[in-house]
């Protein structure tokens, strides 16, 4: 009686045991081959663009010293090795490496400062999001696809990973009379 | 009946997963001591314009850093204020400015496995209210397989890892710099 429920026990700790592992080996395969994927954003204008505080001691943001233009706002969202630039002109090239799929974007920055020397852009913050997800539309396009003409349509319908990078900020105009 | 359940269970959390593990960061510097340009462009201390060439470039940096977070919307926007960062390494590289600040935004492997563990506690949810809706006598089995699958979709934790790039430059007029 006691080796019955001894063995009743011990193949049922097994059990659990085998279901952990298969669990946790399946989670570390997921995110193993995880679709491994960065974007950089980078801005190019003819006037500085400050990050934060950081306009020259010179130049307080200040009524006496700028007027304010507008806010403006540029975001670019990567896709696995798509690249989309919502706003903005953009240079966009995209490299597979050991580092996985690199979005890299540089947007030319207009809106606001009009090419006039006395414009830049001030405050500047950054704002990042990252998501993983699985694309089940493609998923089940690819799905079809196979069943119906036999052939995939792209090369892989695993995870999908998406990065979204936002820099919003004011543009000001330096009041030259003033100073 | 059961079964039933079971692969509505299963067809839900799968669809449910397929919305995403993901969370957003703020990327902010309040106390810079020296300018801090994303363009190639800074300002002198006459308020003209300097192009690149027109200062000196003393080196390129590279900062990386990762971002924690619940990723559910009970989660607050984390932020980080990478001034004193920036500070250092202007500092430590004699310069008065950066130029050309980048930043790179990149998913870290937790994300994924935050994925499928989120589209398990759904899984959980969905199948413990199946069950606790159904004529089971039994309630406290599936109210625990809901509260702690809940506890699972909301505090889940997401990463972002992010690198911040520039190049330390020097001003020709350092005098007029803070």
């Amino acid at each position: 009686m006691v080796n019955q429920r001894f063995v009743s026990n011990t193949t049922n700790a097994v059990k659990r045991s085998c279901a952990v592992l298969f669990l946790s080996a399946g989670i570390a395969l997921f995110a193993l081959i995880g679709c491994s994927s960065s974007h950089s954003l980078q801005l190019d204008a003819a006037q500085p663009v400050y990050f934060g505080n950081a306009p020259p001691s010179a130049l307080p943001l200040d009524s006496a010293h700028v007027q304010f233009i507008k806010q403006i706002s540029v975001m670019s969202s990567h896709v696995a090795e798509e690249e989309k630039v919502v706003q903005g002109k953009s240079t966009t090239f995209t490299k597979e490496g050991s580092e996985g799929i690199r979005g890299d974007v540089v947007v030319q920055v207009e809106d606001g400062l009009e090419n006039d020397p006395d414009r830049f852009i001030g405050n500047a913050e950054i704002r990042a999001r990252v998501e993983a997800y699985v694309p089940w539309t493609s998923f089940f396009t690819e799905f079809l696809a196979v069943i119906f003409t036999g052939q995939a349509k792209s090369e892989g319908m695993g995870e999908a990973s998406s990065e979204t990078i936002e820099i919003s900020g004011t543009v000001y105009k330096v009041r030259r009379v003033n100073r | 009946m059961k079964n039933f359940t079971t692969t509505l269970a299963c067809l839900t959390s799968l669809l449910l997963t397929g919305c995403y593990a993901g969370s957003q960061f703020t990327i902010e510097a309040s106390h810079l001591d020296q300018p801090v340009s994303l363009s190639s462009t800074i300002h002198n201390n006459k308020l003209e314009v300097l192009k690149a060439g027109e200062y000196e470039e003393i080196g390129r940096f590279s900062v990386s850093f990762s971002g924690w977070s619940l990723g559910s919307p009970l989660s607050p926007n984390p932020k980080r204020d990478i001034s004193d960062v920036l500070n250092q390494i202007v500092k430590e590289k004699g310069g008065n400015g950066i130029t050309h600040l980048t930043i790179q935004a990149a998913n870290n492997p937790v994300n994924f496995v935050s994925m499928v563990l989120k589209g398990v506690s759904w899984f959980g949810v969905v199948l413990g209210s199946a069950i606790l809706l159904s004529s089971n006598p039994n309630k406290t089995v599936p109210i625990e397989m809901i509260a702690v699958s809940a506890a699972g979709i909301l505090f889940l934790p997401t990463v972002g890892d992010f690198t911040v790039e520039g190049m330390v430059v020097k001003i020709k007029q350092p005098e007029a710099w803070k």
